[in-house]
This record gives structure tokens, C-alpha cells and sequence, in this order.
């Protein structure tokens, strides 16, 4: 009886674990959403700057950029639990697909608070700056690319891997974005927001279609992934390494 | 040392034994595999393909290095090394050891792009060629990862955070290498060249590129100094006593880093000042009318064996007062030492000038100028270097740059390979080479200094780069053929020993018709971009080019070429004609429909596969209809209709009738340039004269 209350899901265990997981494990992502936000608002509230520079720099950083910095800093969320020597320990109170879609969840939960007040702040400080729904569609970008970085960490039990062949994705994709936009169009473009204020001037009608392929290709993504780690065998691959 | 060997090969073992560096090296294979596909090596040159595989593993690997590296680096601070640091001699090689091990594993893991790469170098440009490009890889690609691994030593050691530090310089690195900037930016670590030719290599942009990766060697150390220096404050370690001689080393090393990375940087920005420079077209404006008041204009130009100006003098007879101090359109690289003005009438002008050549971006760069800088052509008029040396008759080699001088004297080292001059006496006194031109009639005075290797066909000479490709075939092969059509129906007679030189840097071609040889450029951004995914379209601008050439013979019309070439993206024109000229005349285009019907006729006759002449007229026919059509050139309204009204005349009248029009417009052309009013006219006339000849008695 006494056991089965201890794990009973109340809202202070869930409080006290959510702070557990977000600012003594992910510590970084906070400090990286604090620096986010500095330079954000400093370029919205920089007067030498036109609005519509205002408008295509803070996409530039939040839509092409700040997707690949939380998704190196979320990758490690799992992997450093092997890197630490601790995943077996873990994993005999909790399955690591769990963990690990916990952390995840939580992780992006905070990034969503931090766009959606960082997004009102910004129309509060120049109404109309950006539209309301990007508080939304920014994080898909950044769940596309911690979906690969997390796919590939969990099928090499490496986040070096994991982090290489995200930022190898992101890299392709960046350099080539001429050439994909003119090639594919907006609706499968992965910098959209950004492609909105630049010289793309893309649609912004596009969103909806390409979110949602997105979207979807990040649950799939992290279907598999939520099935490698939920297998439990990685710890097995953890300790063998 | 022994030890330090020691522990060099054993870290390296360590580095190249961790499977995650291969996914490394297997990504960058791939992206050099993907991005430079094996059936378009015939397209392109040993140098631009070695270059572009450099740069694009450049640009990949510095962002995915940082991971790999600060990895590497930092693999010993973490728990569960003490052992290590307890050793004295481990810490004081840490950084040494780590920066090497990251030179020789960088090298190590790109092994296979390497090798891969040198096997097909080898394979479609033969081995001289292949070996010749190792200098290129280790410039473009060996300054980058030098920078990364100081940069990542340093943030490395000052953060101790594997996670944080790649985060920080990935941003850093990703916002600095997608900058669209040129190569005087000191930010820039992996530049982006704009120039890649099989006679001259980087030709304008090696002299910046060298002083851009100085520069880079030396903020590389001058980051490993300063991490030397904090290493004992970051590192785990007991902390040693260090030997006075030790310290005084490393800081006499650190200065010397940063004194260099100062003179380099200053160097380089001292050179982008002076390639920065715009065209002044106010002045070449001023100029071209003050050109009419010159009685005489004589040059004696010096050249050193680097190609410098050793001594240039530029001496002006004027007939009105005009003040010409204010019009010197000299380049930027050149200083005047002497301007004289004496006498009255006339009014006598010497300048003296010396320095070296500069040529400024706007003159080479790939990417779309203004119209206005567009229409100047090559504007500077000159490449003065060791490996090429060449002089237009209107450049910005000498001061007065649009007028045409009366009498020019050239004197450089008689060792100096000349390839082509248009001079009338040439004598050789004392190791050096005299040239002279009375009243030059020619747009290209020299081309010295330049590799060809000359091959003789039937009945032409073409002049090929050391390493020619399949695309310098075909280029060779499409200007001749077009050549001998011109000639035969504007000339009415079989060409005979003409010659065919590639000339870097020029937009368009010349024709030097008293040695019948074709001057053409050795890649045109305008002319050959969209080959080979579009052959038709490069078989109709070479035949544009040919018909310019021949068209433009007698007085450089750069303005038209770029009327040509820019294919009406940006239609709406205003070509200065003259100082009367009404603004209606001025924006009266119809040289376009003209050159452009007769080049069609070329690549038709030609038999140029998948072209098709009636499809594309019916094309222009419907859009006159206001219809969809895709046509390749966008004319005004006017034009179109002229086009329209060539081609009606060409089906009723027939080819001779049309090569006869052709003749007599270019007898009524102004600068190239002819009125569509007189144009109709001339229709009009040929049309009767034909009827007459076919109805007559």
C-alpha cells in the first residue's frame, strides 16, 4: 500500500521530477533559451534596423538556427545517462523509452513556453511583428532536427553521432536552400519561417502543408526511436561499449 | 620526444580507432561524391573540380570537425582520468598533442575523398594535372581546420563543456561560413572563389586568397598561444613550474603569431579597398565626350617581369582647354607620380604613373551586376601578372581610358612568351621587347605570358589550356563552326587560316580582322551558364557572340553584348548614343532582333540538335497574340514585332536577301546600334530591290 502510493503520479512528484529533469539535467537548454531570447529582443527593439530586417535576422536566428542548438543540446538528454556509466542503474527503475520521451517532452515543453512568451513579447514590443501561429510552427523544425540527431544517437549508442549527423542534415539543407526552395517549393521546405522574409518570400499560406508533412515525419522519426530505447536491449549496447 | 612520440601515435591511435570520426569521413566521401557527380567530370577543368570538392569539404567538414574535435579534445577532463593528469609530462603536452593529433587525424579521415578524388583526377585529367591540384587542397582546405582546432582549443579549455562549446562555435562557424561575402572579409575562414580558370588558376583573387590563409595560419597559432597560456588555469592537472625559457618561447611565438595576423589582415584589407572599387561612370561619361577634343594621345608603357607598371607615361595633345585632371580613369592599383600641363594651344599633358594592376570584383565576379556596370564590358581593359599579360586598345591601364591613342610604345622582358599581338614594328634590344601601334585599329594590343598549347586543324589554329576538357572542346568546336558561317555569308567567301584564342576575364568576343582571329572569352558567366543542361541555348549565345564580334569590329559595343546577353531580363534600356541623341533613339533596341534572328539562322544551318527554328517563331507569334509561350528571349514590344517582320522577310526573300540586309544595317549601325525606323526602311528597300530582280524585265 505504502509502495503503491509512493509512485501514485500526484502533482507535487510530477512538479518536483519536471524540475529535476528540466534544470538539473538540461540545464544548458535554459541558459540557451535565455541567449535566444537577449538577442531576439535586442534586434526587435533595434531602432537602426527597418522592421522588415527585424523581421528576416530573428528568423534567421529562430528559424534556422536555433532548431539545430536545442537539438544538440537536447540530444544528449538520454546518451549521457551511458556516458556517465548510469543507464543500467536507470533502467532498473525506469524503462529508458520512457525516460527518454519524458525528457524529451518536458524539453520541448519548455522551448514551447519560452517561443510562445518570447513571440507575445515581441508583437507586445511591435504589434503585427510576427504572426501568433509561429509560436507553434517554430517548434517543428526543432523537433525535425532533434528527431535525426536522436534517431541516429539511439541506432549508434553515440550522441557525437547523433549530433553529427543532425548537424550534417542541417548543414545540407542550410547551403542548399536555394536550390531545395526552387526544386521543391514551400511546402517541403525546412526553413519556412524563415524563407517567409527572405528573398524566398515564401508563402505563408505553405505553413499548414508543410508543418504537417513535417510533423509527421518527426513522429515517425520518433516512433522508431522511442522504440529502440523502449526495447531496454540498448542498455545491454550501453554497457557492452 | 621520445615520450611525446609516444603519445602522439598512441592518441592517434585513439583518434582514428573511434568509429564515430569515420561517420565523419564517410559523410564527407559522400558529399564529395554527391555534389561533383562522376558524369559531369568531362564538363568541367582539373582545377574547378579539385577546388569545388575542396571547398564544399571545407565548408562540411569545419562544422562537423568541431564536434569530432572538441570530443577529442576534451576526452581527458571528464571523470575517471586522474591517472593521467597525476603525470606531469600528459599536461604539458595536452594541447601540443591535441592541436597535432587534430591536424594528422583531420588528414587521416579525409584519406578517402582524397584518394577517390586523385583516382578520377587522374583518370579524366591525366596525372600532371592531378598532382598539380595537391596545392590546391592543402590552401583551401588546411587554414579552415587549422582555425577550427585553435578556436576549439580555446573555447574548449575556457568553457570545459563538450555540449556548450560545439554549440557556441557551430553558431559561430555556421553564421560566418553562409555569409555571401568576398575574400577581404576577415571573418571569412573558408572563402567561396569566384574565379577558376584553366590558363591563369584563381587569376585575380590569388593574391588575396594567399594573404587570406596567412592570415588565417597565423590567428590559428595566435589561438594556440592564448591556450597555452590559460592551459594550467583549466586543465586538471598539478600544477608544474614552468622554465623561463619555455614561457619566453611561447610568447615570443604568440607575438610574432599576432604581429603577422596584423600585417596579413592589413594586407588583405588593403587590397579590398582597391578591389572594392566601382566603375566611375560619371567620369567615363565626362570622359568619352572630352575624348573628341584629344589631338594626339601617346603612351609608352613599361611592364617588369611581374607584370607591374614599371613606368607608364601618357602624354595628351588637347585643342580646347579642357581641364583633364579630374578624368583620369587610371585603375586603382596604379599611383601617378607626374601631371604636367604646359603650353597653350595646344595645350600639351603629360601624366606619369607606375604600380601594379588591380582588377576589381565588379569585373569578374559571377554574380549579377547593375545593368549599368553590365553594359562596360571588361572595363578594366587589362590582367598584368606573370602568367598573363593582356592589353586592350581602351582600358584602364592608361589614364584617359576611352580614347583610343594614337601611337603606343610597350616595353617588357623579351622572355616574356608573346601568344597574339596586334603591333605594326616589334624589335628586341638589350633583354627587352619594344612593340609599338601607330593609330591602333584593333581592340586587343597583347596577350604574353600565357601557356597555350596551339593546336593546328584544317584551315584553324586554336590556342588550348594545358589541361583541356571536353567543355573546352566543345567551346572550341562551336566558335569555329559559327566563325566559318559569319564568314561565309558576311564576307561571301571560304575562311581560311583563321585562329581561336581563349582570353580569360573578357565578357564577350573580339574580332581582330586583319589577323582573322577570334579573341574569345575563356568562360563567360553571360554566355556559357546555362551549359551543358541547355546546348541549344550555348549554340544560340555562341552564334550571338560570333555575330557581335564581326559586328563590333571596328569599335568596341560592349553595351549591345550585354543587350545580347541579358536577353531582355531587364528591358528596360537607355543606351547612350550620342550627345544629341533623343531619348526615344536612345531606347531604340532593334540591333537585338536583328543579331539575334541572324544568330538563330546560324544554329539552324548549323543543324544544331533539338533546335528548332518555325517552333520557336511561332513561340514569339503567340506572344505577340498575347498567348503563353515560352521564348528564350524577352523583347520589348517593338522588338518582337521587328523580329517578327526579319522573319517574314526572310521567308519571302530567302538567306541572301537576309545576309544582304544584315551588310547594309550594319553599314547604317551607330555604335552598334540601329534605329528601327531605319531598319524598316532598309527592310522595305531590300524587299522592293528583290521583288525587282524577280518581277523585272
Amino acid at each position: 500500500m505504502v509502495l503503491k502510493q509512493d509512485h501514485e503520479l500526484n502533482m507535487k512528484r510530477f512538479l518536483r521530477l519536471a524540475y529535476y529533469e528540466i534544470f538539473k539535467v538540461q540545464p544548458f537548454l535554459l541558459i540557451a533559451l535565455a541567449v535566444s531570447a537577449l538577442i531576439t529582443l535586442f534586434l526587435t527593439l533595434d531602432e537602426g534596423l527597418e522592421v522588415a530586417e527585424r523581421q528576416l535576422y530573428i528568423m534567421y536566428i529562430l528559424g534556422a538556427y536555433f532548431p539545430l542548438l536545442i537539438a544538440l543540446l537536447t540530444n544528449n538528454g538520454l546518451m549521457k545517462e551511458k556516458e556517465g556509466h548510469t543507464a543500467v542503474f536507470v533502467c532498473s527503475r525506469v524503462n529508458l523509452g520512457v525516460l527518454w520521451l519524458r525528457r524529451l517532452i518536458l524539453g520541448f515543453f519548455t522551448v514551447a513556453i519560452f517561443m510562445a512568451a518570447l513571440l507575445a513579447l515581441m508583437n507586445h514590443l511591435i504589434p503585427g511583428l510576427f504572426p501568433p501561429i509561429f509560436a507553434l510552427t517554430l517548434l517543428i523544425p526543432v523537433l525535425f532536427f532533434s528527431a535525426i540527431m536522436a534517431l541516429v544517437s539511439a541506432l549508434s549508442c553515440s550522441s557525437a553521432a547523433g549530433a553529427i549527423a543532425g548537424l550534417f542534415v542541417w548543414t545540407l539543407l542550410y547551403f542548399y536552400s536555394p536550390a531545395i526552395y526552387s526544386r521543391f517549393g514551400p511546402n517541403f521546405f525546412p526553413f519556412l519561417e524563415w524563407a517567409i522574409f527572405f528573398r524566398f518570400k515564401a508563402p505563408i499560406g505553405a505553413l499548414p502543408v508543410n508543418k504537417f508533412y513535417y510533423a509527421m515525419l518527426c513522429l515517425l522519426l520518433l516512433a522508431i526511436t522511442f522504440c529502440l530505447h523502449r526495447s531496454n536491449l540498448q542498455v545491454e549496447r550501453f554497457s557492452r561499449q | 620526444m621520445k615520450i611525446f612520440l609516444r603519445s602522439f601515435t598512441a592518441q592517434w591511435k585513439l583518434f582514428v580507432r573511434d568509429k564515430v570520426n569515420w561517420l565523419f569521413s564517410l559523410l564527407v566521401l559522400v558529399v564529395a561524391l554527391a555534389t561533383n557527380p562522376i558524369s559531369e567530370l568531362p564538363e568541367t577543368t582539373a582545377l574547378g573540380y579539385i577546388e569545388n570538392i575542396a571547398r564544399i569539404t571545407g565548408y562540411i567538414a569545419s562544422l562537423l570537425f568541431v564536434i569530432l574535435y572538441l570530443r577529442f579534445f576534451l576526452s581527458e577532463t571528464a571523470k575517471g582520468h586522474n591517472h593521467l593528469w597525476s603525470r606531469n609530462a600528459f599536461g604539458d603536452d595536452y594541447l601540443l598533442l591535441k592541436a597535432g593529433i587534430g591536424i594528422v587525424g583531420f588528414l587521416t579521415l579525409i584519406v578517402p575523398t582524397v584518394f577517390v578524388t586523385f583516382v578520377l583526377s587522374i583518370s579524366f585529367f591525366g596525372i600532371a594535372n592531378a598532382l598539380s591540384a595537391i596545392w590546391v587542397w592543402l590552401l583551401i582546405l588546411l587554414p579552415p581546420i587549422c582555425f577550427v582546432i585553435g578556436l576549439c582549443s580555446l573555447i574548449g579549455l575556457l568553457i570545459n563543456h563538450v555540449l556548450i562549446a560545439s554549440g557556441l562555435i557551430i553558431i559561430y562557424l555556421g553564421f560566418v561560413l553562409t555569409r555571401s561575402v568576398n575574400l577581404g572579409n576577415l571573418l571569412i575562414f573558408m572563402p567561396s572563389l569566384q574565379m577558376n580558370s584553366a590558363l591563369i588558376g584563381f587569376g585575380p583573387e590569388t593574391e588575396m586568397l594567399i594573404y587570406q590563409r596567412l592570415f588565417y595560419v597565423c590567428v590559428s597559432l595566435v589561438l594556440l598561444t592564448i591556450a597555452v597560456f590559460i592551459t594550467d588555469l583549466r586543465l586538471p592537472r598539478v600544477k608544474p613550474e614552468h622554465s623561463w625559457i619555455a614561457v619566453s618561447a611561447m610568447a615570443v611565438l604568440g607575438v610574432v603569431a599576432l604581429s603577422l595576423s596584423i600585417r596579413w589582415g592589413s594586407e588583405l584589407l588593403n587590397l579590398q579597398r582597391l578591389r572594392s572599387a566601382e566603375p566611375n561612370l560619371q567620369t567615363r561619361q565626362s570622359l568619352e565626350f572630352a575624348c573628341a577634343g584629344f589631338e594626339s594621345y601617346r603612351l609608352q608603357l613599361e611592364l617588369s617581369a611581374d607584370g607591374a607598371i614599371a613606368s607608364g607615361l601618357a602624354e595628351v595633345e588637347l585643342t580646347s582647354g579642357r581641364d583633364l585632371s579630374a578624368l583620369s580613369l587610371l585603375n586603382t592599383g596604379l599611383a601617378v607620380d607626374r601631371f604636367a600641363v604646359s603650353g597653350g594651344d595646344p595645350l600639351r599633358i603629360e601624366l606619369q604613373y607606375h604600380g601594379s594592376f588591380v582588377v576589381p570584383y565588379y569585373a569578374y565576379t559571377v554574380f549579377d551586376l547593375p545593368k549599368e556596370i553590365e553594359q562596360i564590358g571588361y572595363a578594366p581593359g587589362a590582367y598584368l601578372e606573370t602568367n598573363l599579360i593582356f592589353l586592350q586598345k581602351l582600358g584602364e591601364w592608361h589614364p584617359y581610358a576611352l580614347c583610343s591613342p594614337d601611337e603606343i610604345t610597350l616595353i617588357l622582358p623579351a622572355d616574356i612568351t608573346i601568344n597574339y599581338n596586334s603591333a605594326d614594328t616589334e624589335e628586341i634590344d638589350g633583354g627587352m621587347r619594344r612593340l609599338q601601334w601607330q593609330q591602333p585599329s584593333e581592340e586587343i594590343l597583347l596577350i604574353a605570358g600565357v601557356n597555350y598549347q596551339i593546336e593546328d586543324q584544317e584551315n584553324q589554329r586554336i590556342y588550348l589550356s594545358p589541361d583541356a576538357g571536353h567543355r573546352e572542346d566543345i567551346r572550341n568546336e562551336q566558335y569555329g563552326t559559327f566563325f566559318r558561317l559569319v564568314w561565309q555569308h558576311l564576307n561571301e567567301m571560304e575562311v581560311s587560316d583563321f585562329a581561336l584564342i581563349p582570353l580569360p576575364l573578357i565578357k564577350q568576343s573580339f574580332l581582330e580582322s586583319q589577323t582573322l582571329t577570334l579573341i574569345i572569352p575563356e568562360r563567360s558567366r553571360q554566355i556559357d551558364y546555362m551549359w551543358p543542361d541547355d546546348e541549344v541555348g550555348y549554340s544560340l549565345n555562341v552564334a550571338m557572340d560570333v555575330l557581335q564580334a564581326w559586328w563590333c569590329r571596328q569599335q568596341a559595343c560592349p553595351d549591345l553584348a550585354d543587350g545580347l546577353f541579358s536577353k531582355g531580363v531587364d528591358n528596360v534600356y537607355s543606351y547612350a548614343k550620342g550627345e544629341n541623341t533623343s531619348e526615344a533613339e536612345q531606347e531604340d533596341t532593334s540591333s537585338l532582333p536583328l543579331i539575334f534572328y541572324a544568330g538563330m539562322k546560324l544554329v539552324e544551318e548549323a543543324e544544331v540538335p533539338g533546335f528548332d527554328q518555325e517552333a520557336l517563331l511561332e513561340s514569339y507569334r503567340k506572344w505577340m497574340r498575347n498567348e503563353q509561350a515560352l521564348i528564350p528571349f524577352n523583347f520589348i514590344q517593338e522588338d518582337q514585332e521587328t523580329l517578327l517582320r526579319l522573319a517574314d522577310f526572310d521567308l519571302q526573300y530567302g538567306s541572301e536577301a537576309f545576309w544582304d540586309l544584315f551588310l547594309t544595317a550594319y553599314e547604317k549601325a551607330d555604335e552598334g546600334w540601329i534605329e528601327k525606323d531605319v531598319l524598316l526602311e532598309l527592310i522595305g528597300s531590300v524587299s522592293e530591290q528583290a521583288d525587282g530582280i524577280e518581277t523585272g524585265p
